[in-house]
Protein backbone atom coordinates (compact mmCIF):
# COMPACT_ATOMS: atom_id res chain seq x y z
CA UNK A 1 0.00 0.00 0.00
CA UNK A 2 1.40 3.42 -0.88
CA UNK A 3 2.15 6.04 1.70
CA UNK A 4 -0.47 8.34 0.26
CA UNK A 5 -3.27 5.77 0.30
CA UNK A 6 -3.09 5.64 4.06
CA UNK A 7 -3.77 9.36 4.35
CA UNK A 8 -6.95 10.57 5.93
CA UNK A 9 -9.27 12.11 3.40
CA UNK A 10 -10.47 15.67 3.69
CA UNK A 11 -13.85 16.75 2.35
CA UNK A 12 -14.01 19.37 -0.38
CA UNK A 13 -15.35 22.08 1.95
CA UNK A 14 -12.39 21.53 4.33
CA UNK A 15 -9.86 21.67 1.52
CA UNK A 16 -11.37 24.83 0.03
CA UNK A 17 -11.41 26.63 3.41
CA UNK A 18 -7.81 25.53 4.06
CA UNK A 19 -6.68 26.69 0.62
CA UNK A 20 -8.31 30.13 0.93
CA UNK A 21 -7.06 30.77 4.46
CA UNK A 22 -3.54 29.55 3.73
CA UNK A 23 -3.30 31.66 0.57
CA UNK A 24 -4.39 34.69 2.57
CA UNK A 25 -1.85 33.83 5.28
CA UNK A 26 1.01 33.53 2.76
CA UNK A 27 0.08 36.92 1.31
CA UNK A 28 -0.01 38.45 4.80
CA UNK A 29 3.29 36.79 5.73
CA UNK A 30 5.05 38.32 2.72
CA UNK A 31 6.15 41.93 3.31
CA UNK A 32 4.09 44.50 1.42
CA UNK A 33 7.29 46.46 0.74
CA UNK A 34 11.00 46.03 1.39
CA UNK A 35 12.19 49.41 2.66
CA UNK A 36 15.84 48.48 3.03
CA UNK A 37 18.78 50.01 1.23
CA UNK A 38 21.08 46.97 1.46
CA UNK A 39 21.46 43.35 2.60
CA UNK A 40 24.13 43.76 5.30
CA UNK A 41 23.98 40.29 6.89
CA UNK A 42 22.77 37.75 4.28
CA UNK A 43 20.76 34.95 5.87
CA UNK A 44 19.41 31.68 4.50
CA UNK A 45 18.57 31.80 0.81
CA UNK A 46 20.13 35.31 0.64
CA UNK A 47 23.50 33.58 1.16
CA UNK A 48 22.97 31.44 -1.90
CA UNK A 49 21.29 33.94 -4.22
CA UNK A 50 21.94 37.60 -4.85
CA UNK A 51 18.59 39.10 -3.84
CA UNK A 52 19.54 42.76 -4.25
CA UNK A 53 17.14 43.00 -7.22
CA UNK A 54 14.27 42.78 -4.71
CA UNK A 55 15.36 46.09 -3.15
CA UNK A 56 14.14 47.87 -6.29
CA UNK A 57 10.54 48.87 -5.37
CA UNK A 58 9.26 48.29 -8.91
CA UNK A 59 10.76 44.81 -9.12
CA UNK A 60 9.36 43.94 -5.72
CA UNK A 61 5.91 45.25 -6.64
CA UNK A 62 6.03 42.97 -9.72
CA UNK A 63 7.05 40.01 -7.52
CA UNK A 64 4.13 40.71 -5.18
CA UNK A 65 1.82 40.73 -8.17
CA UNK A 66 3.23 37.36 -9.27
CA UNK A 67 2.62 36.09 -5.75
CA UNK A 68 -1.02 37.16 -5.88
CA UNK A 69 -1.47 35.40 -9.24
CA UNK A 70 0.22 32.27 -7.86
CA UNK A 71 -2.04 32.28 -4.81
CA UNK A 72 -5.18 32.68 -6.93
CA UNK A 73 -4.04 29.66 -8.99
CA UNK A 74 -3.38 27.79 -5.73
CA UNK A 75 -6.88 28.48 -4.42
CA UNK A 76 -8.39 27.35 -7.74
CA UNK A 77 -6.07 24.29 -7.86
CA UNK A 78 -4.83 25.32 -11.28
CA UNK A 79 -1.21 24.87 -12.39
CA UNK A 80 -0.15 23.92 -8.87
CA UNK A 81 3.24 22.86 -10.27
CA UNK A 82 3.83 26.55 -11.06
CA UNK A 83 1.81 28.24 -8.32
CA UNK A 84 3.51 26.58 -5.35
CA UNK A 85 7.18 27.10 -6.38
CA UNK A 86 6.44 30.68 -7.43
CA UNK A 87 4.69 31.54 -4.15
CA UNK A 88 7.47 29.78 -2.25
CA UNK A 89 10.21 31.74 -4.00
CA UNK A 90 8.63 35.17 -3.50
CA UNK A 91 7.72 34.47 0.14
CA UNK A 92 11.09 32.97 1.10
CA UNK A 93 13.19 35.51 -0.82
CA UNK A 94 11.33 38.54 0.60
CA UNK A 95 11.50 37.25 4.16
CA UNK A 96 15.14 36.25 3.75
CA UNK A 97 15.91 39.88 2.81
CA UNK A 98 14.00 41.06 5.91
CA UNK A 99 15.98 38.60 8.03
CA UNK A 100 19.25 39.74 6.47
CA UNK A 101 19.32 43.13 8.22
CA UNK A 102 21.34 41.87 11.18
CA UNK A 103 18.31 40.78 13.22
CA UNK A 104 16.57 37.44 12.80
CA UNK A 105 12.82 37.43 13.43
CA UNK A 106 10.88 34.23 14.05
CA UNK A 107 7.40 35.20 12.93
CA UNK A 108 7.36 34.03 9.32
CA UNK A 109 9.43 30.84 9.22
CA UNK A 110 6.47 28.60 9.98
CA UNK A 111 4.50 29.92 7.00
CA UNK A 112 7.47 29.54 4.66
CA UNK A 113 8.14 26.03 5.98
CA UNK A 114 4.54 24.95 5.43
CA UNK A 115 4.70 26.40 1.92
CA UNK A 116 7.96 24.50 1.36
CA UNK A 117 6.37 21.29 2.67
CA UNK A 118 3.36 21.71 0.38
CA UNK A 119 5.63 22.25 -2.62
CA UNK A 120 7.68 19.18 -1.70
CA UNK A 121 4.51 17.14 -1.05
CA UNK A 122 3.11 18.07 -4.45
CA UNK A 123 6.20 17.04 -6.37
CA UNK A 124 6.70 13.93 -4.23
CA UNK A 125 3.12 12.92 -5.00
CA UNK A 126 3.64 13.54 -8.71
CA UNK A 127 6.86 11.52 -8.61
CA UNK A 128 5.13 8.62 -6.83
CA UNK A 129 2.45 8.56 -9.51
CA UNK A 130 5.05 8.56 -12.26
CA UNK A 131 6.90 5.76 -10.47
CA UNK A 132 3.81 3.62 -10.85
CA UNK A 133 1.85 4.37 -7.73
CA UNK A 134 -1.89 4.64 -8.10
CA UNK A 135 -3.49 8.06 -8.53
CA UNK A 136 -4.27 9.34 -5.09
CA UNK A 137 -5.53 12.46 -3.44
CA UNK A 138 -2.57 14.79 -3.76
CA UNK A 139 -4.20 17.55 -1.77
CA UNK A 140 -4.56 15.28 1.26
CA UNK A 141 -0.80 14.77 1.06
CA UNK A 142 -0.30 18.55 1.09
CA UNK A 143 -2.46 18.90 4.20
CA UNK A 144 -0.79 15.97 5.93
CA UNK A 145 2.71 17.38 5.30
CA UNK A 146 1.56 20.83 6.43
CA UNK A 147 0.41 19.34 9.74
CA UNK A 148 3.72 17.53 10.15
CA UNK A 149 5.62 20.75 9.48
CA UNK A 150 3.62 22.69 12.07
CA UNK A 151 4.31 19.95 14.60
CA UNK A 152 8.01 19.90 13.62
CA UNK A 153 8.31 23.63 14.44
CA UNK A 154 7.05 23.08 18.01
CA UNK A 155 9.03 19.88 18.43
CA UNK A 156 12.25 21.60 17.29
CA UNK A 157 11.63 24.50 19.70
CA UNK A 158 11.31 21.98 22.55
CA UNK A 159 14.42 20.03 21.56
CA UNK A 160 16.46 23.24 21.19
CA UNK A 161 15.56 24.22 24.77
CA UNK A 162 16.92 20.89 25.99
CA UNK A 163 20.05 21.06 23.83
CA UNK A 164 20.95 24.65 24.80
CA UNK A 165 20.45 24.08 28.54
CA UNK A 166 21.71 20.47 28.53
CA UNK A 167 18.29 19.36 29.75
CA UNK A 168 18.10 21.93 32.55
CA UNK A 169 15.65 24.35 30.91
CA UNK A 170 12.92 23.63 33.42
CA UNK A 171 15.22 24.60 36.32
CA UNK A 172 16.33 27.79 34.57
CA UNK A 173 12.68 28.73 33.99
CA UNK A 174 12.62 30.20 37.51
CA UNK A 175 14.50 33.16 36.07
CA UNK A 176 11.88 33.83 33.41
CA UNK A 177 10.87 36.97 35.34
CA UNK A 178 14.02 38.69 33.99
CA UNK A 179 12.95 37.88 30.41
CA UNK A 180 9.41 39.00 31.20
CA UNK A 181 10.70 42.35 32.45
CA UNK A 182 12.83 42.69 29.32
CA UNK A 183 9.81 41.90 27.13
CA UNK A 184 7.82 44.49 29.10
CA UNK A 185 10.40 47.21 28.46
CA UNK A 186 10.84 46.23 24.81
CA UNK A 187 7.09 46.45 24.30
CA UNK A 188 7.05 49.79 26.16
CA UNK A 189 9.80 51.30 24.00
CA UNK A 190 7.91 50.21 20.88
CA UNK A 191 4.74 52.18 21.72
CA UNK A 192 5.44 54.08 24.99
CA UNK A 193 2.26 52.65 26.57
CA UNK A 194 2.95 53.14 30.30
CA UNK A 195 -0.22 51.40 31.54
CA UNK A 196 0.75 48.28 29.58
CA UNK A 197 4.29 48.46 31.01
CA UNK A 198 3.00 48.56 34.57
CA UNK A 199 0.69 45.61 33.99
CA UNK A 200 3.49 43.54 32.44
CA UNK A 201 5.99 44.50 35.16
CA UNK A 202 3.46 43.43 37.81
CA UNK A 203 3.37 39.98 36.18
CA UNK A 204 7.20 39.88 35.97
CA UNK A 205 7.45 40.75 39.67
CA UNK A 206 4.88 38.06 40.50
CA UNK A 207 6.99 35.54 38.55
CA UNK A 208 10.11 36.69 40.43
CA UNK A 209 8.52 35.99 43.80
CA UNK A 210 6.61 32.80 42.81
CA UNK A 211 9.29 30.74 41.05
CA UNK A 212 7.56 27.36 41.56
CA UNK A 213 4.38 28.49 39.75
CA UNK A 214 6.53 29.64 36.83
CA UNK A 215 8.34 26.28 36.75
CA UNK A 216 4.98 24.49 36.65
CA UNK A 217 3.62 26.60 33.78
CA UNK A 218 6.90 26.46 31.83
CA UNK A 219 6.98 22.69 32.35
CA UNK A 220 3.52 22.38 30.79
CA UNK A 221 4.65 24.49 27.83
CA UNK A 222 7.75 22.33 27.28
CA UNK A 223 5.69 19.12 27.57
CA UNK A 224 3.28 20.50 24.98
CA UNK A 225 6.13 21.23 22.57
CA UNK A 226 7.83 17.87 23.03
CA UNK A 227 4.50 16.00 22.93
CA UNK A 228 3.26 17.83 19.83
CA UNK A 229 3.91 14.83 17.48
CA UNK A 230 0.96 13.15 19.24
CA UNK A 231 -1.23 15.68 17.41
CA UNK A 232 -0.61 13.64 14.25
CA UNK A 233 -2.43 10.56 15.59
CA UNK A 234 -5.93 11.56 14.51
CA UNK A 235 -8.28 14.52 14.00
CA UNK A 236 -9.28 14.62 17.65
CA UNK A 237 -5.68 14.79 18.87
CA UNK A 238 -4.89 17.40 16.21
CA UNK A 239 -7.75 19.57 17.48
CA UNK A 240 -6.78 18.97 21.12
CA UNK A 241 -3.12 19.90 20.63
CA UNK A 242 -4.12 22.69 18.27
CA UNK A 243 -6.32 24.25 20.96
CA UNK A 244 -3.69 23.70 23.68
CA UNK A 245 -0.94 25.32 21.59
CA UNK A 246 -3.29 28.14 20.64
CA UNK A 247 -3.99 28.77 24.34
CA UNK A 248 -0.22 28.61 25.00
CA UNK A 249 0.29 31.41 22.45
CA UNK A 250 -2.49 33.50 23.99
CA UNK A 251 -0.78 33.14 27.38
CA UNK A 252 2.59 34.18 25.92
CA UNK A 253 0.98 37.14 24.19
CA UNK A 254 -0.70 38.24 27.40
CA UNK A 255 2.32 37.90 29.68
CA UNK A 256 5.25 38.73 27.39
CA UNK A 257 3.65 40.40 24.34
CA UNK A 258 5.13 37.60 22.24
CA UNK A 259 2.68 37.46 19.41
CA UNK A 260 2.97 34.47 17.06
CA UNK A 261 -0.06 35.28 14.99
CA UNK A 262 0.98 33.12 12.01
CA UNK A 263 1.51 30.09 14.25
CA UNK A 264 -1.95 30.66 15.69
CA UNK A 265 -3.56 30.91 12.27
CA UNK A 266 -1.81 27.77 11.04
CA UNK A 267 -3.06 25.91 14.12
CA UNK A 268 -6.59 27.09 13.36
CA UNK A 269 -6.37 26.15 9.68
CA UNK A 270 -4.64 22.77 9.74
CA UNK A 271 -4.89 21.42 13.30
CA UNK A 272 -8.11 22.69 14.86
CA UNK A 273 -9.96 22.66 11.50
CA UNK A 274 -13.14 24.38 12.74
CA UNK A 275 -15.31 23.68 9.62
CA UNK A 276 -14.91 19.91 10.11
CA UNK A 277 -16.08 20.06 13.74
CA UNK A 278 -19.03 22.32 12.87
CA UNK A 279 -20.18 19.95 10.10
CA UNK A 280 -19.54 16.85 12.24
CA UNK A 281 -21.42 18.41 15.16
CA UNK A 282 -24.34 19.43 12.95
CA UNK A 283 -24.55 15.92 11.44
CA UNK A 284 -24.47 14.33 14.89
CA UNK A 285 -27.29 16.61 16.01
CA UNK A 286 -29.29 15.70 12.90
CA UNK A 287 -28.78 12.00 13.59
CA UNK A 288 -29.89 12.46 17.22
CA UNK A 289 -33.00 14.33 16.12
CA UNK A 290 -33.74 11.60 13.56
CA UNK A 291 -33.36 8.79 16.09
CA UNK A 292 -35.51 10.72 18.60
CA UNK A 293 -38.27 11.09 15.99
CA UNK A 294 -38.11 7.35 15.28
CA UNK A 295 -38.36 6.57 19.00
CA UNK A 296 -41.32 8.95 19.36
CA UNK A 297 -43.17 7.42 16.39
CA UNK A 298 -42.45 3.89 17.68
CA UNK B 1 25.96 10.54 -1.59
CA UNK B 2 23.32 12.29 -3.67
CA UNK B 3 23.61 9.61 -6.37
CA UNK B 4 23.19 6.90 -3.75
CA UNK B 5 20.07 8.59 -2.36
CA UNK B 6 18.57 8.86 -5.84
CA UNK B 7 19.39 5.22 -6.56
CA UNK B 8 17.87 4.02 -3.30
CA UNK B 9 14.70 6.03 -3.84
CA UNK B 10 14.48 4.68 -7.35
CA UNK B 11 15.47 1.16 -6.11
CA UNK B 12 17.82 0.85 -9.08
CA UNK B 13 21.07 -0.16 -7.45
CA UNK B 14 22.24 -1.75 -4.18
CA UNK B 15 23.70 0.80 -1.75
CA UNK B 16 25.45 0.66 1.64
CA UNK B 17 23.23 -1.24 4.07
CA UNK B 18 22.76 1.47 6.75
CA UNK B 19 21.98 4.21 4.26
CA UNK B 20 19.62 1.91 2.38
CA UNK B 21 17.88 0.94 5.62
CA UNK B 22 17.54 4.58 6.70
CA UNK B 23 16.21 5.73 3.35
CA UNK B 24 13.97 2.69 3.05
CA UNK B 25 12.50 3.49 6.45
CA UNK B 26 12.09 7.13 5.45
CA UNK B 27 10.27 6.07 2.29
CA UNK B 28 7.90 3.82 4.22
CA UNK B 29 7.12 6.01 7.23
CA UNK B 30 4.06 8.23 7.19
CA UNK B 31 5.98 10.81 9.24
CA UNK B 32 8.77 11.49 6.75
CA UNK B 33 8.01 15.21 6.59
CA UNK B 34 8.12 15.57 10.39
CA UNK B 35 11.41 13.71 10.50
CA UNK B 36 13.05 15.61 7.64
CA UNK B 37 11.82 19.04 8.79
CA UNK B 38 13.04 18.38 12.34
CA UNK B 39 16.48 17.37 11.09
CA UNK B 40 16.71 20.30 8.68
CA UNK B 41 15.64 22.85 11.31
CA UNK B 42 18.04 21.49 13.93
CA UNK B 43 20.88 21.05 11.42
CA UNK B 44 20.62 24.27 9.42
CA UNK B 45 19.72 26.41 12.47
CA UNK B 46 19.14 30.09 11.62
CA UNK B 47 19.01 29.96 7.83
CA UNK B 48 15.73 31.28 6.49
CA UNK B 49 13.28 29.59 6.05
CA UNK B 50 14.80 27.13 8.54
CA UNK B 51 15.34 27.86 12.20
CA UNK B 52 16.04 25.92 15.38
CA UNK B 53 13.73 28.42 17.15
CA UNK B 54 16.14 29.38 19.94
CA UNK B 55 13.88 32.07 21.45
CA UNK B 56 13.75 31.69 25.23
CA UNK B 57 15.76 28.48 25.05
CA UNK B 58 17.77 29.57 28.09
CA UNK B 59 17.38 32.06 30.94
CA UNK B 60 19.79 34.14 32.98
CA UNK B 61 19.50 36.08 36.20
CA UNK B 62 20.68 39.13 34.25
CA UNK B 63 19.72 40.61 30.89
CA UNK B 64 19.88 43.96 29.13
CA UNK B 65 18.39 45.93 26.26
CA UNK B 66 18.96 49.16 24.42
CA UNK B 67 16.46 51.90 23.62
CA UNK B 68 16.50 55.37 22.11
CA UNK B 69 15.97 58.71 23.81
CA UNK B 70 16.34 62.37 22.90
CA UNK B 71 19.13 64.55 24.37
CA UNK B 72 17.09 65.06 27.57
CA UNK B 73 16.63 61.31 28.10
CA UNK B 74 12.96 61.17 27.08
CA UNK B 75 12.32 57.81 25.38
CA UNK B 76 11.42 57.66 21.70
CA UNK B 77 8.94 55.12 20.40
CA UNK B 78 11.08 52.70 18.36
CA UNK B 79 8.17 52.23 15.98
CA UNK B 80 8.50 55.93 15.19
CA UNK B 81 11.77 54.87 13.51
CA UNK B 82 9.91 52.15 11.57
CA UNK B 83 11.72 49.55 13.70
CA UNK B 84 10.79 47.24 16.55
CA UNK B 85 12.76 47.46 19.76
CA UNK B 86 13.54 43.73 19.45
CA UNK B 87 15.05 44.36 15.99
CA UNK B 88 17.08 47.26 17.34
CA UNK B 89 18.42 45.00 20.08
CA UNK B 90 19.23 42.11 17.77
CA UNK B 91 21.25 44.49 15.58
CA UNK B 92 23.00 46.01 18.61
CA UNK B 93 23.87 42.62 20.14
CA UNK B 94 25.09 41.33 16.77
CA UNK B 95 27.64 44.16 16.68
CA UNK B 96 28.45 43.76 20.36
CA UNK B 97 29.30 40.08 19.80
CA UNK B 98 31.45 40.97 16.78
CA UNK B 99 33.30 43.67 18.78
CA UNK B 100 33.87 41.34 21.73
CA UNK B 101 35.61 38.89 19.39
CA UNK B 102 37.89 41.65 18.09
CA UNK B 103 38.95 43.29 21.35
CA UNK B 104 41.35 42.00 23.98
CA UNK B 105 41.87 42.92 27.65
CA UNK B 106 40.03 42.47 30.92
CA UNK B 107 36.43 41.31 30.75
CA UNK B 108 34.81 44.49 32.15
CA UNK B 109 36.85 46.83 29.93
CA UNK B 110 36.22 44.67 26.83
CA UNK B 111 32.48 44.60 27.41
CA UNK B 112 32.34 48.37 28.04
CA UNK B 113 34.32 49.08 24.87
CA UNK B 114 32.28 46.63 22.79
CA UNK B 115 29.00 48.14 24.00
CA UNK B 116 30.18 51.66 23.31
CA UNK B 117 31.33 50.72 19.78
CA UNK B 118 28.09 48.78 19.10
CA UNK B 119 26.09 51.81 20.32
CA UNK B 120 27.93 54.07 17.87
CA UNK B 121 27.40 51.53 15.09
CA UNK B 122 23.69 51.47 15.91
CA UNK B 123 23.52 55.25 15.51
CA UNK B 124 25.22 54.95 12.12
CA UNK B 125 22.70 52.25 11.16
CA UNK B 126 19.83 54.58 12.10
CA UNK B 127 21.51 57.33 10.07
CA UNK B 128 21.46 55.07 6.98
CA UNK B 129 17.95 53.90 7.86
CA UNK B 130 16.88 57.57 7.69
CA UNK B 131 17.92 57.64 4.02
CA UNK B 132 14.87 55.46 3.17
CA UNK B 133 12.68 56.87 5.96
CA UNK B 134 12.86 60.68 5.63
CA UNK B 135 10.34 61.19 8.45
CA UNK B 136 12.94 60.22 11.08
CA UNK B 137 15.68 62.63 9.97
CA UNK B 138 14.53 65.40 12.32
CA UNK B 139 14.78 63.01 15.31
CA UNK B 140 18.47 62.29 14.81
CA UNK B 141 20.07 65.33 16.47
CA UNK B 142 20.99 64.49 20.09
CA UNK B 143 19.62 60.94 19.71
CA UNK B 144 20.97 58.67 22.46
CA UNK B 145 21.41 54.91 22.72
CA UNK B 146 20.58 53.93 26.31
CA UNK B 147 21.45 50.59 27.88
CA UNK B 148 19.11 49.13 30.49
CA UNK B 149 20.34 46.23 32.64
CA UNK B 150 17.79 44.04 34.49
CA UNK B 151 19.00 41.73 37.28
CA UNK B 152 17.18 39.28 39.55
CA UNK B 153 18.54 39.70 43.08
CA UNK B 154 16.90 37.85 45.97
CA UNK B 155 13.51 37.57 44.21
CA UNK B 156 13.57 41.24 43.18
CA UNK B 157 14.14 42.86 39.81
CA UNK B 158 16.86 45.54 39.87
CA UNK B 159 17.25 48.03 36.99
CA UNK B 160 20.25 50.12 35.94
CA UNK B 161 20.56 52.53 32.95
CA UNK B 162 23.57 54.09 31.21
CA UNK B 163 24.11 56.09 27.99
CA UNK B 164 26.21 54.27 25.40
CA UNK B 165 26.34 56.75 22.52
CA UNK B 166 24.98 60.16 21.51
CA UNK B 167 24.29 61.41 17.98
CA UNK B 168 26.18 64.61 17.13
Amino acid sequence: MSAIKRMREYALYERVVMRILFAWLVLTATPARLSFYEIPAPNGIARLLNLHFLLDPQVYAFCRMLLVVALVLYVLRLMIWLALPLALFVNVAANAVTNSQGAIQHAYQIVSLVLLAQTAAHFYGVWLRRAGEARTLLEDQLIWWSQQTIVAVYFVAGITKLIVTKGLWIFQARMISVSMAKAAYQSFYDRLDRADLEQMLAMANFAATHGWIVVLIAGCGLALELGSPLALLNRGMAALFGCALFAFHLGLDHTMRLSFIFNQWLLIIYMINIPYWIVTGARAMDRNKGSNRLEMSA
Amino acid sequence: MVRHILEVIGCKRPVPLRLAAALGWLKRTRFKCLFVMTLLCLGLRENYPFSNFPMYSSFNSRTSLVYLTDAQGTPFSTMGFDLLNSTLNKIFYGWRRAELKKTAGSSTARVALAEHTAGEALLRYIDRHASVHPQIRNLLHGLRVQHLTIRLEAHELVLQTQTLATHE
